[in-house]
């Protein structure tokens, strides 16, 4: 009963938050400083009319009070209208729509490699029989995260598709032209991750029942296996549901490098184009991604934490 | 500087590397001459050779050069992104954890919100907001960073909240300001400093990508973005890791005393044992890093029988018992000896021999209960683990043996038990567990380290005699590794005395205690309180006069529950009050609604017969001057970054308007009070012992001057002989200075040896008050006749038969 409670309040505090992105968002893409109207339109090579103009300012609800234009911006979105690009003339929902797939195909590709790194980098620094073994797979988490995206894309691109040709870049059905940009995007989101793991393994191998594991006779593969790694993996858990929250969002420069047609690329279009109504939706949709992921790991956590099962929380954004 | 900061080799190196950055940030020229905008065409795209360290670009631009100015606009940009995080995330943190719950709440969600938005995204919207340009991209990036600067601060400032040595400086009548010049800052910088290290590389980093996207520095200058060219980053991680480890835990000590060559040697022994000993340790000894800790250690265990290795804090028993599990830490060396088990020689086995051994003929029983079990898995299969290893039984058989352990062990309900975790048990329940996992096998040995230390008297007693039981059923040999005499008395047979790692005294039980052959065991006998009753002091009028402190029938409730119910006594001017109760018995609820930090539900507290939940701010703050609580947790009470002059001048400053040399001569009186030598001043809490660290705190105390203390579980955390001592020092003071004390303890003996009166409360009710002496002789509640029963010490000694 607590925990449907507990699940209740937990969905409740995500609605809360949601709203809150949206209202911070939409106040602050309200004061932008040039009219996206005026931007498009008063291009003189277009030569239309002051009241042409100002038409045009009225049919992107572009001059009524901001407080009624809230309350009407978010009336439409809760029926699933994000309103027109102002920059395209086409309406938001559908620019949306051709873009998630691929976005989301790259989240989620890039988020399970981005597990399966963190995952061998634990194992590998902590049961390699060679201790400068274990000190090499130490080292990665901090090499990986010094390694900026567009450098390691531009990379991997030159690597493995065009000195080793093993992918093309161009030309490659949904799925395999995903592999490339997820396995770049893969790397920044496993270090932080695996740095973390790492350093609770090494909290956690401290703890005392560590050691009165072990006076029962059990090896250390298996102590590792069954209750360091189970004990270590929560804090892990919770950063990696911000950052497949981030992945939504954060999919702009990886885009950028390999040609995707995603919400990043979107989003670089809309910034440069002062393009309010596609910004506002991908904030929400990014925003969206994150309460959603928080949203199942604290669900999630309780089920693989039995002694976090009675108190509530929303999880520390711990660490990088 | 020493409290902010102390460099080890692997920061210098950091600091080395940084230097060469900030060398090529300060004089470009120094490194490089070209100029980075403008190339030669016919140089373009060149390997790296002497003259292009790291070659040339398509316009023939030398790449290092590029770099060195990419990084002369982005690094200081970076650290002025960081700033912005920082100064604002503490800000925000900080004020949503000092103050209101409401204000938390509401500044926590919006952080929250914050949090929600990608942190890039919302650097973005501040870019077009504020304009483009190199500044306005930095202060984006740091606004984007404030979110998650302002969580981790605000958790880090509650943490420190809770720490006592902050309530302590706060009773010390340090105001809010004082508080966070003195004690926050100091305790936060580091996490602090570490975390923005750690973020300003990711402030590079997210610049980078934004001078990439296009919205950093215009594309004439040379960001670092705009190359096509990674940087690797600051070599600062390993610094930072360094900081977060270093500066986490702030109460991590170091107890110095000294190892002293001892003299006397110990008596030989006389073995009359016709039984083959289970356990064989011959002349073992084992170093740390090169500094012997054990030496010449020799002694054999017996079927059926118990031997007890009796030691204060760094006498090494641990040591040994480690040592015969093999599970010393990297460091440890054996230097020489043998350890044999049954005729195997344990250090010369493998590891895979050991993990066989372990479990089925060693059954090692661990301090802590509380800690010992995996939080994570229900203690049924904790138990099942041990069958699983050792054993060819199936599945069901091994629920089977599982089900029949828990209840020999004690359990009425062993199916629910089973898949309960062990957040759902209490400590007595999860020793009793893990005393089944030592037993599941019938081991030839069992190994108990300190089982009972953290359990309550009455369940001590209980474990102690479910441990004796199974012994003697099972016909195991026990090595009890303890530092109370007296539950050794009740559950050894022979009994070894270790001082500074060697054997001071090597003797059978009843041997030991009416001919103890040591001089040190003569010293730890006379200073254990449970061999003694008061220490000779004339009594003291417990009524007549108008007492100190008086409580009437005080109640307090946390919430819908009630705490401590209807508990009323009086406290006589120079007298010692004792309150005495196991955990959970609301004891500690009690005492800081005594000092006035939380109000009561129904009742009255008096002091000096003023109602203290209707005074005045000023009268608030005079009576906490003249009250003074002294801590349990000799670490953690004392603030790490201070050194111990600060601290006792804390309240000298508070309180006192005097000057310098009035407050310096002060500080000689107040240190000679409490015996400590001068030379100590200038230390840090982490460089003193504990029993130190106790003395410094009194000295705190009694610098307000007083009248009442109020002392919270004072000499639990210490060693028995230096426990005697603080307890002589507190007598003394009491009759010098005419000092009220509340003493609260859950150790009868100790409270036997100060107390005049006697509350004993349990579940918050108040089973005895009454004057201690006549509670003691004649106890009419049954829970103090089984409390007195469950003092251990008062059994007689076991020995029948004996190897020695």
């Amino acid at each position: 009963m607590s925990s449907l409670r507990h699940t209740g309040i937990q969905l409740i505090r995500a609605l809360l938050i949601l709203w809150g992105a949206f209202t911070v968002t939409f106040f602050l893409l309200q004061m932008m400083p040039g009219d996206a109207v005026m931007v498009r339109f008063m291009d003189p090579e277009l030569g239309l009319s002051p009241e042409q103009i100002e038409a045009m300012r009225v049919l992107y609800s572009g001059s009524s009070s901001p407080v009624f234009q809230y309350l009407h911006t978010i009336l439409r979105m809760l029926h699933g209208d994000f309103g027109y690009s102002v920059q395209l003339g086409v309406p938001v929902r559908t620019l949306i729509v051709a873009a998630l797939p691929v976005t989301l195909r790259l989240a989620v590709v890039g988020f399970i490699l981005s597990l399966v790194w963190t995952l061998l980098i634990a194992v590998g620094a902590s049961l390699l029989p060679a201790r400068p073994l274990r000190q090499a797979f130490q080292a990665i988490p901090g090499f990986w995260s010094a390694i900026p995206l567009y450098w390691s894309g531009i990379f991997i691109i030159q690597v493995l598709s065009f000195k080793l040709r093993l992918l093309p870049v161009v030309g490659v059905g949904p799925w395999e032209g995903v592999i490339l940009p997820a396995l770049a995007v893969s790397l920044p989101i496993a270090a932080p991750q695996a740095k973390l793991l790492l350093q609770q393994i090494e909290e956690t191998g401290r703890l005392p029942f560590v050691m009165a594991i072990r006076t029962k006779g059990a090896s250390q593969r298996s102590v590792f296996f069954r209750h360091i790694l189970p004990n270590s993996v929560t804090p892990c858990l919770t950063m990696a549901g911000l950052s497949f929250g981030e992945l939504i969002a954060g999919a702009i420069v990886t885009e950028t490098i390999f040609g995707l047609n995603g919400l990043g690329r979107l989003t670089r279009d809309a910034v440069s184009g002062q393009d309010v109504a596609v910004l506002q939706a991908v904030v929400m949709i990014g925003a969206t991604g994150f309460v959603a992921a928080n949203l199942m790991v604290d669900l999630l956590i309780p089920l693989i934490n039995p002694s976090l099962r009675s108190s509530a929380g929303w999880k520390e954004k711990s660490g990088p | 500087m020493k409290r902010f900061f102390l460099p080890g080799p692997e920061s210098i190196l950091s600091i080395g590397v940084l230097a060469v950055f900030g060398l090529a940030i300060l004089f470009p020229s120094a490194l490089t001459h070209s100029d980075p905008a403008t190339g030669v065409a016919k140089d373009h795209l060149l390997a790296p050779d002497w003259t292009h360290w790291f070659g040339t670009d398509q316009l023939g631009r030398d790449v290092l050069t590029r770099i060195v100015y990419g990084a002369r606009e982005t690094l200081p940009a970076a650290l002025l992104a960081t700033l912005t995080g920082v100064v604002f995330g503490a800000f925000i943190g900080g004020l949503a954890a000092l103050s209101t719950p409401i204000v938390d709440a509401a500044l926590s969600g919006i952080i929250d919100v914050l949090l929600s938005i990608p942190e890039l995204l919302l650097a973005l919207t501040v870019v077009i907001l504020t304009g483009f340009g190199p500044v306005h991209a930095a202060v984006a990036v740091g606004i984007s960073q404030t979110a998650s600067f302002a969580r981790i601060i605000r958790n880090l400032v509650r943490s420190l909240r809770a720490m006592p040595y902050i309530e302590a400086a706060r009773l010390s009548g340090t105001g809010f300001g004082g508080l966070i010049w003195w004690h926050f800052l100091p305790n936060a910088f580091r996490l602090v400093l570490g975390l923005a290290v750690l973020r300003y590389s990711m402030a590079i980093l997210s610049l980078a990508t934004l001078g990439f996207l296009g919205y950093g520095a215009p594309p004439s200058n040379a960001g670092m973005g705009t190359d096509d060219c990674g940087r690797p980053r600051l070599s600062g991680d390993r610094l930072v890791d360094d900081y977060l480890s270093r500066s986490g835990p702030a109460d991590r000590r170091v107890c110095n005393q000294p190892p002293q060559p001892r003299h006397d040697t110990p008596e030989g022994t006389s073995a009359m044992n016709t039984q083959r000993p289970v356990l064989d340790v011959s002349h073992l000894g084992i170093s740390y890093d090169g500094k012997p800790a054990v030496e010449n250690i020799s002694f054999q265990t017996l079927p059926g029988q118990t031997l007890a290795l009796i030691g204060e804090s760094g006498s090494g028993k641990s040591t040994i018992a480690k040592a015969i599990i093999q599970m010393l830490p990297p460091s440890a060396r054996l230097m020489h000896g043998t350890i044999t088990l049954n005729g195997i020689s344990l250090p010369d086995t493998t590891p895979r021999g050991l993990n066989a051994i372990r479990g089925r003929q060693i059954g090692f029983i661990p301090q802590d209960p509380s800690s010992s079990l995996d939080p994570r898995l229900p203690v049924g299969r904790q138990i099942e683990e041990v069958l699983r290893l050792h054993t060819s039984q199936s599945r069901s058989e091994r629920r089977e043996h599982v089900l029949h352990l828990l209840e020999h062990v004690g359990f009425s309900e062993p199916e629910r038990r089973f898949s309960q975790f062990p957040h759902e048990l209490s400590g007595g329940m999860k020793q009793r567990v893990l005393i089944a996992i030592a037993v599941a096998l019938a081991p030839p040995l069992i190994i108990a380290d300190e089982p009972t230390s953290a359990l309550d008297v009455t369940i001590q007693s209980q474990i102690l005699d479910l441990l004796d039981r199974l012994r003697e059923e099972s016909g195991s040999s026990v090595l009890m590794i303890t530092h109370d005499l007296a539950v050794a008395r009740d559950r050894a047979h022979d009994m070894i005395v270790l001082r500074h790692g060697q054997i001071a005294e090597q003797n059978t039980t009843r041997n030991l205690f009416e001919n103890p052959r040591s001089s040190y065991t003569r010293k730890l006998l006379a200073d254990s309180p449970a061999f003694h009753s008061r220490s000779a002091t004339p009594d003291r009028p417990v009524s007549g006069t108008q007492p100190t402190i008086q409580v009437k029938d005080l109640t307090i409730a946390y919430g819908s529950r009630t705490a401590v119910s209807h508990i009323s006594f009086d406290v006589q001017p120079g007298t010692t009050h004792g309150i005495i109760g196991e955990s959970g018995s609301g004891k500690t609820t009690l005492l800081r609604c005594l000092m006035g930090l939380i109000p009561p539900q129904s009742g009255s507290v008096h002091v000096h017969g003023k109602d203290i939940f209707s005074e005045t701010s000023e009268e608030r703050r005079q009576r906490l001057r003249n009250m003074q609580l002294v801590y349990q947790n000799p670490w953690s009470s004392l603030d790490p970054r201070l050194t111990i002059r600060r601290i006792i001048e804390e309240p000298l400053r508070n309180y006192f308007s005097e000057g310098q040399t009035w407050r310096q001569a002060r500080l000689h009186d107040l240190l000679e009070r409490v015996h400590l030598p001068l030379t100590l001043l200038e230390r840090y809490p982490s460089e003193i012992s504990g029993g130190q660290c106790q003395r410094v705190a009194l000295a705190r105390a009694l610098a307000a001057q007083p009248d009442i203390l109020v002392l919270d579980e004072f000499v639990s955390a210490l060693d028995v002989t230096v426990q005697a001592r603080i307890l002589e020092l507190l007598s003394e003071l009491q009759k010098e200075l005419n000092l009220t004390f509340v003493f609260v303890s859950h150790d009868l003996a100790v409270v036997r040896q100060i107390a005049d009166t006697l509350s004993i409360i349990r579940y918050g009710k108040q089973e005895e008050y009454g004057e201690a002496e006549q509670i003691f002789r004649e106890p009419a509640s049954s829970y103090t006749q089984i409390l007195l029963q469950s003092i251990p010490g008062q059994k007689h000694s076991k020995a029948q038969r004996s190897v020695f």
